[in-house]
């Protein structure tokens, strides 16, 4: 390496250094968010010129003479080669979505430091790791899923169990982030107007894409952009005039439209809906966020929380529990998330041209998208902790009013009072901003701070903080839609083997029954989240965070099982690391959700405590739902168990010699693009 | 003509699977052809080389692509949703319809109206652009800005979709398209 490379990368890792050290130890006084940005980008440049380097050479031994699936089985569809960029472009609007946004807002209730931390170091060990390698291995597989993977790698036990972890997952996924949407829009005539809007102009954006101007699709996009833009004014017109009362929804009547929404999205043709609303989602999120990037480059904030608070003792009122495991478990996404693994094996690896491009694809991507969970935690703390826990706390976490709420966080140490509450919500254009639990609300509210601060004032806070909620709200009803499809397909595939007429997709009647089986499925833990007196992210982000990092686990499970059969076990630390600490994350959080004395924590303890009390409404069905909670993660860490053992014994098997390594890698075949690759 | 003529037979299938160097021209190079990536980009559909003052490369090139589909699509491999798609180039291959115009035409400007409209609406930018002029760096950013775009939001897919069925743009051939590409977006999750 050149000299002068060299005091460029000592310089990167000294100002990393410093970025960390002054975010660790400073105490007492606010500090910059710039130091979170410097640390993050230092981390993240150093990870990616170095260890993913290192883990391309030396473990996975990339071969840029080796034609990839995209060139082998061009077909002008699903196998294309195309440029790294945009292959770059491709996956990570594929990868982002609100886990990253929602997870370190939560988590920030510790306070800055333990998630900052946990979103760098997780994501340059573990998550940009995991998608990486993933991607790779799909590459020499010929673009595998990850249940194919596991089942040729590890075993059929391994390939079933792959498949009810994300049949699982996609349900408890679908009922959080319904969550999140119903908690930010229940009574607040503008939100609800400015999403209802964007049902109709999907329709729209499908009619004109089909009909008008077939394939101008970029074209519709804008115009999509420009009619929600529309719609944000018209919400506060809305909001403002005698029509408001149509537009305020409790939470539970917002959890049935939202459960009616999921099942006509799901039976719907593809083209009307969901296609144009996953265009016009992609549109707003890749601006939003590069907006919000820019935002914060402008305006420097200050954060107002302190890097520890008082709840990593596990008294939190945004959820219960621990620093360990449950901060992990919350910021999930943003540091590794076991649904990238889905994308990695998706379509992803059927455009990748070389295979060198799949450190910039898989690593870089991932980076990216950890970036967005610490853009997402400089906007939540960027707000007064009082005015944080007063938005993100369940009314049974801190008291039943108002009132109560302020005493009780004022009393903790975190001022905050009834007429900054009010004046927050006049700003922003909400007749209250109490207990808005999920996140979003949080999020939006950081995010108007900073817009506003850089462009327009407190006078445009409204549309701002209605903007954001929009972009949120819009991205996780994409979610909903498209995971509703998704899970009904599998599901359609598995009863397919019973019966063949279900497993075909387009059998309607096929189609109806199995949407509504999952769209019941998830709109059961949805609507058991809406009456829950704690605000329903407390027992549900956790599970859904537990879900994910089961699920990554599994991906890592099926990569170390491939690195030891390439006969590269020396390095074999570089997958079981993070795999390790995931097990040990996952597993002690599911022990505190279902054995945890602590009610507020373990499921269980909180369905003894309500058997002992006194007599309510509804009590047998909170305590069944306590219990089926804990059964659900339960058979979760037993089917990951499962996975865990089987491949460890794959390892021990081939690493002693008793059985011979085989891979399923396609086989070697030279590029006929040797030219480019030299 | 030539020149764009002589381009497009450097960056043939055959040529390649062959092997053999293809060190582009400079004159290659100054519409951006030099770098590897570009030339898969533009060689799929996904970025053109050719820019908006050069109207006859843009329609060259769209037909370079044509002219040399990289795989026939076998009739059966299409599933039943995209059978529509399936049925559109059973029939072009039935009919021997090649909608490609020849080198003749193309230098009597005969060039099929559709390829310009995909050709100019891809690339924005042109060679005398002050930005492009400047910093070629700036445009070939925006250019792999908008072919990321394009990607991303599948108006390249349906590109290549109509040089695989050597169809022009209409609502029939976008409706096969969606039919094919809905199968896939059944698949499709979306992150958390």
């Amino acid at each position: 390496m050149k000299l002068g490379r060299i005091v460029i990368w000592l310089a990167v890792a000294a100002a990393g250094a410093l970025a960390l050290a002054t975010i660790a130890l400073r105490r007492h006084e606010p500090i910059s968010a710039m130091w979170l940005v410097v640390a993050a980008v230092c981390s993240y440049a150093l990870g990616y010129r170095f260890y993913s380097k290192f883990v391309a050479a030396k473990v996975l031994a990339l071969d840029a003479m080796r034609a990839t699936p995209a060139e082998r089985l061009e077909n002008g569809r699903d196998f294309v080669r195309t440029n790294k960029y945009v292959v770059f472009g491709h996956h990570f609007a594929a990868i982002a979505g609100p886990g990253p946004l929602v997870g370190p807002v939560l988590a920030a209730q510790f306070g800055y430091l333990p998630g900052t931390l946990w979103i760098i170091v997780g994501a340059v060990f573990g998550g940009c790791v995991q998608d990486f390698v993933i991607l790779l291995f799909s590459v020499r597989r010929d673009g595998k899923s990850l249940g194919q993977m596991a089942r040729d790698e590890i075993g059929k036990t391994a390939g079933t169990v792959a498949f009810i972890s994300v049949l699982s997952i996609l349900v408890i996924l679908l009922a959080v982030v319904a969550l999140i949407i119903v908690n930010a829009l229940k009574d607040s005539p503008w939100g609800a107007f400015t999403i209802g809007m964007t049902i109709p102009i999907a329709l729209l954006m499908g009619v004109y894409l089909r009909y008008l101007r077939p394939g101008r699709v970029l074209e519709a996009s804008v115009l999509g952009f420009l009619l929600v833009v529309a719609a944000i004014f018209g919400g506060q017109w809305i909001s403002q005039s005698t029509h408001a009362g149509a537009f305020t929804f409790a939470g539970t009547t917002l959890a049935i439209l939202i459960i009616v929404y999921g099942f006509a999205a799901s039976a719907l043709p593809v083209w009307l809906l969901l296609a144009p609303r996953d265009y016009l989602s992609t549109f707003v999120k890749l601006g939003t966020i590069a907006i919000l990037a820019l935002g914060i480059l402008l305006v420097r904030p200050t954060l107002q929380m302190p890097a520890l608070t008082r709840f990593i003792d596990g008294s939190g009122p945004v959820f219960a529990g621990n620093l360990f495991p449950f901060a992990f478990i919350t910021i999930a996404c943003g540091a590794i998330s076991g649904f990238h693994s889905l994308i990695s094996s998706g379509t992803t690896p059927k455009m990748i041209a070389r295979e060198p491009q799949t450190r910039m694809v898989g690593y870089g991507a991932m980076m990216c998208e950890s970036f967005v969970g610490i853009m997402a935690m400089i906007a939540a703390c960027t707000l007064q902790p009082g005015t944080y826990l007063a938005v993100n706390s369940g009314a049974g976490m801190v008291g039943g009013n108002p009132a109560a709420a302020v005493a009780t966080i004022s009393n903790w140490g975190f001022p905050v009072t009834a007429d900054q509450m009010a004046a927050m919500a006049q700003n922003v254009g909400e007749k209250t901003l109490f207990f808005r639990t999920g996140g979003a609300p949080a999020f939006a509210l950081g995010m108007a701070k900073i817009f506003s601060d850089s462009l327009g004032g407190t006078a445009v806070m409204a549309i701002w903080y209605h903007f954001a909620i929009m972009f949120e709200a819009l991205f996780i009803l994409t979610v909903l839609d498209a995971g509703t499809r998704v899970a009904r397909f599998m599901l359609q595939d598995a009863l397919g083997h019973i019966w063949k007429p279900m497993g075909r997709t387009s059998w309607y009647p096929s189609i109806v029954v199995t949407s509504a089986l999952m769209v019941a499925a998830w709109g059961f833990f949805l609507w058991q989240g809406v009456r829950d007196p704690l605000g329903g992210i407390n027992s549900l982000w956790p599970i859904f965070g537990i879900c994910n990092q089961l699920l990554a686990a599994v991906a890592l499970c099926v990569a170390t099982t491939i690195i030891v059969k390439m006969g590269r076990a020396r390095y074999i630390w570089v997958t079981l690391a993070p795999l390790t600490w995931l097990v040990s994350v996952t597993f002690a959080a599911s022990w505190h959700k279902v054995f945890d004395p602590n009610p507020l924590i373990g499921l269980l303890a909180h369905a003894r405590q309500l058997a002992a009390g006194p007599a309510i409404a509804g009590l047998q069905r909170r305590i069944f739902n306590d219990q089926l909670d804990a059964a659900v993660c339960g058979l979760l860490v037993v089917l990951v168990s499962v996975i865990v053992i089987e491949s460890a014994l794959q390892w021990i098997t081939v690493i002693s010699g008793r059985r011979q390594a085989a891979t399923q890698e396609s086989p070697f075949v030279p590029t006929a693009y040797a030219e480019e690759a030299l | 003509m030539t020149g764009s003529g002589d381009r497009e037979g450097k960056f043939t299938a055959e040529t390649r699977r062959r092997g053999e160097k293809q060190k582009p021209t400079t004159e290659a190079r100054r519409h951006g052809e030099g770098s590897v990536d570009r030339v898969i980009a533009r060689d799929r559909v996904i970025g053109k080389a050719a820019c908006i003052c050069h109207p006859e490369r843009a329609g060259a090139h769209a037909t370079a692509n044509r002219r040399i589909p990289t795989m026939p699509i076998p009739t059966g491999a299409a599933s039943g949703s995209s059978q529509e798609a399936a049925n559109l180039i059973a029939e072009t291959r039935r009919r021997g319809e090649n909608q490609n115009p020849t080198t003749e035409a193309r230098r009597h400007g005969e060039d099929h109206k559709e390829m310009l409209e995909i050709d100019f609406s891809d690339h924005p930018i042109t060679c005398d652009d002050p930005i492009t002029r400047s910093s070629p760096f700036i445009a070939k950013a925006i250019q792999t800005l908008f072919a990321a775009l394009r990607e991303i939001f599948d108006e390249s897919a349906y590109d290549r979709f109509l040089l695989q069925t050597n169809a022009a743009r209409s609502v029939a051939t976008y409706r096969a398209f969606t039919r094919e590409r809905d199968a896939a977006m059944l698949k499709k999750p979306r992150c958390c």
